[in-house]
């Protein structure tokens, strides 16, 4: 056990999935961030920019290509299986679909006692107890746990993929867009939720696009691009005063009601995110850039620390080149 | 802009499922009508009736297990309800267009886009050559803002993105230059960005083709982006309507309260909780008597829990089912305002 400031260290992560014979999709492109223990870090941006696979790799749900990601300080691309069992207990996951993410075969009390069951935690009446105990924790009655996924509502059923995956009393939650496919009015009550498990000392990497939620439930905030960090910093700072232009465009086209008096339309971002099997030579917003120069197209620009405790990776923005925003 | 000739009239409609568990009345008396050239929101949680109305309006609901129980919907002079299979056919497509929230499974994926675009055309063209056709269809590829369009015209969906195929599924529905576009949750599977440029799409599509559009989201920022007017539904019923000035700034039912302040704003203080809404929405298999909202409203009054409210008008076109009110319940009205914060 080690008690660093941080408890998750990501340095130079790549992902690539094989496309084809020769081709690669690189969803995460040398990627270093680190994670502080008992804070909400966000990681934001467009569908394909690789904010899931990197949630994923830091759990290691996938093997990265190369990098390495340490929690506590043991290195997990090195870990032995049973290392790797021990360190589900520590690292939990939440998923966007809560329909997809249960078994529909399993009554809700087995489900969620599945990381009891997995690790022998607990058994007969104690793990009765849990189950309940666990259900109460996340707003649903005790009877829930005889019931089958198909007769709640999403919203519910977040709630169960919460329980479960607070079970084994982890260190480590990634939630991977866990408000997404609900409701308004529930998306709400789930943030409430999360927000409640802050207090219970869990470090948290909240995977999500909707950046006034973001703002709402994180310490700091990280704006992916094509598989790379574009900017980081406190999610005060970076919603009101972005600076790396694609953040700025990503807030602005968040839509406010605004009384409904004036008009209404968030600014525009023209075209689309290029493809990661063909990424762009230099710097990945090139192509969309209201402010790119020439030297944009041919130089990729690494996260550097234009502010205290704010990374961007932006040419035009200078600041000067230090390590992974920590 | 906004003329008062009516293309849409929905009156006292009602719509019930029949299940093994009995009937399920997912609409329970919605009237409501859209203007020439108007943008209306119906805005409302899931299950609460929305896509329901909106689907009925095009006769495109299941039917069985879907009746239309009751009610009138009059669509550019068509009375919908009692219409043969041929006039629906005829008037899908060219009185009414339709877009979806999932854009890949409203596309065929075994047909190149150029092909169903064309489809439309020569469907409610008859005399329209297979020349023209492609022609307006490349024209309409580039209305709706799809780059290199002659290319992408003889591609599949699955060679677009999601935003791409949505503009797609657009220019289908404004082929044949409808009177009424209904747009189903047309932007929530969505990146923010590209909500951003189909909500612009729609807006400039809408005056330039002086269309009226039925939005329908569970989302009223995405609504005040777009919409001239905006109907709050619940349970089956409209609870609230008006223009889109008068519920944004000043609503009225405890309902639309809890679905704006259930939005984090951009100045949301981060050390309290957001506001939500308790409780879940009542089953309508067998729907309450009094008002649905009763059991999840604050500011539920004796009266509530014993009779339906009715539409209580607040100003022009404004009308609010809310027992708070009622004329004798104004000191009710005036701690509630002050205890939501919406005075």
């Amino acid at each position: 056990m080690c008690d660093s400031e941080f408890i998750v260290r990501v340095r130079s992560l790549k992902k690539y999935f094989k496309v084809g014979k020769h081709g690669s999709l690189k969803a995460v492109d040398d990627v270093s961030l680190d994670i502080r223990r008992g804070e909400t870090l966000s990681l934001v941006g467009e569908s394909g920019c690789g904010k899931s696979t990197l949630g994923r790799t830091i759990i290691g749900a996938y093997a990265p290509t190369s990098g390495s990601v340490s929690f506590d300080g043991e290195d997990l691309t090195a870990m032995s299986p049973r290392q790797r069992k021990r360190f589900a207990l520590k690292a939990q996951m939440i998923f966007q679909d809560p329909y997809s993410a249960l078994n529909p075969r399993m009554i809700v009390g087995d489900i969620v006692a599945q990381g009891l069951d997995i690790h022998q935690l607990c058994r007969g009446e104690a793990r009765d107890r849990r189950i309940a105990e666990l259900l109460t924790m996340v707003g649903l009655s005790p009877n829930a746990a005889d019931r089958f996924p198909h007769e709640f509502s999403g919203g519910q059923l977040q709630r169960v993929g919460i329980a479960r995956a607070l079970a084994v009393n982890p260190e480590f939650l990634v939630c991977d867009e866990p408000i997404s496919a609900l409701d308004v009015s529930i998306q709400a009550q789930i943030v409430n939720l999360l927000r409640k498990l802050k207090e219970m000392k869990l470090t948290n990497l909240f995977i999500a696009h909707d950046l006034n939620m973001v703002r709402y439930i994180s310490d700091r905030t990280a704006v992916m691009y094509l598989g790379r960090v574009v900017e980081l910093g406190e999610s005060d700072a970076v919603s009101r005063s972005p600076l790396h232009p694609y953040t700025r465009a990503l807030i602005s086209a968040v839509p406010q009601i605004n009384g409904g008096e004036t008009e209404n339309t968030p600014a525009l971002l023209e075209g689309e995110i290029p493809s990661p099997i063909h990424p762009p030579e230099g710097c990945a917003f090139f192509g969309r850039c209201p402010h790119a120069a020439k030297v944009c197209e041919k130089t990729r620009p690494p996260l550097m620390e234009t502010e205290a405790g704010r990374y961007t990776a932006c040419l035009m923005l200078g600041g000067s080149q230090d390590s992974y925003g920590g | 802009m906004v003329s008062d000739k009516k293309v849409l009239n929905v009156e006292d409609l009602r719509v019930c499922f029949d299940t093994y568990r009995g009937e399920v009345q997912a609409v329970r008396g919605v009237s409501f009508d859209v203007c020439e050239g108007e943008a209306l929101a119906i805005v409302g949680e899931s299950g609460c009736g929305k896509s329901v109305t909106a689907h009925a309006v095009t006769r495109l609901l299941p039917e069985p297990p879907a009746r239309i129980t009751g009610g009138r919907i009059n669509l550019d002079g068509t009375d919908v309800v009692n219409a043969g299979k041929k006039t629906l056919q005829g008037m899908r497509g060219s009185a009414v267009g339709m877009i979806f929230q999932d854009p890949m499974t409203s596309l065929n994926p075994t047909m190149t886009v150029g092909k169903q675009l064309r489809e439309a055309l020569l469907r409610h063209n008859p005399g329209m050559g297979l020349k023209d056709a492609e022609l307006k269809a490349a024209e309409l590829l580039s209305e709706v803002r799809i780059p290199n369009a002659a290319q992408r015209f003889s591609q599949y969906p699955s060679q677009f993105s999601g935003g791409m195929r949505q503009r797609v599924m657009i220019a289908i529905a404004i082929a044949c230059k409808p009177k009424l576009l209904i747009a189903d949750e047309p932007t929530t599977a969505l990146d923010v960005t590209t909500q951003a440029q189909i909500l612009d799409l729609l807006k400039s599509i809408q005056s330039a083709n002086r269309m009226a559009i039925i939005l329908i989201t569970h989302d009223l920022s995405v609504a005040s982006c777009l919409v001239d007017r905006v109907a709050v539904m619940y349970a089956g019923q409209i609870v609230e309507k008006g223009l889109a000035k008068q519920i944004f700034q000043t609503a009225a039912h405890p309902y639309t309260w809890g679905l704006m302040d259930s939005l984090p704003r951009p100045d949301q203080d981060k050390s309290r909780d957001l506001n939500t809404i308790a409780g879940s929405p009542p089953s309508l298999l067998s729907p309450p008597a009094e008002c649905s909202f009763a059991p999840r409203c604050h500011f539920c009054m004796q009266v509530c829990s014993q009779r339906q409210p009715p539409g209580f008008e607040l100003g022009p076109g404004h009308t609010c089912s809310c027992w708070l009110h009622h004329p004798m319940a104004a000191d009710m009205l005036k701690q509630a305002k002050e205890a939501s914060g919406h005075v």
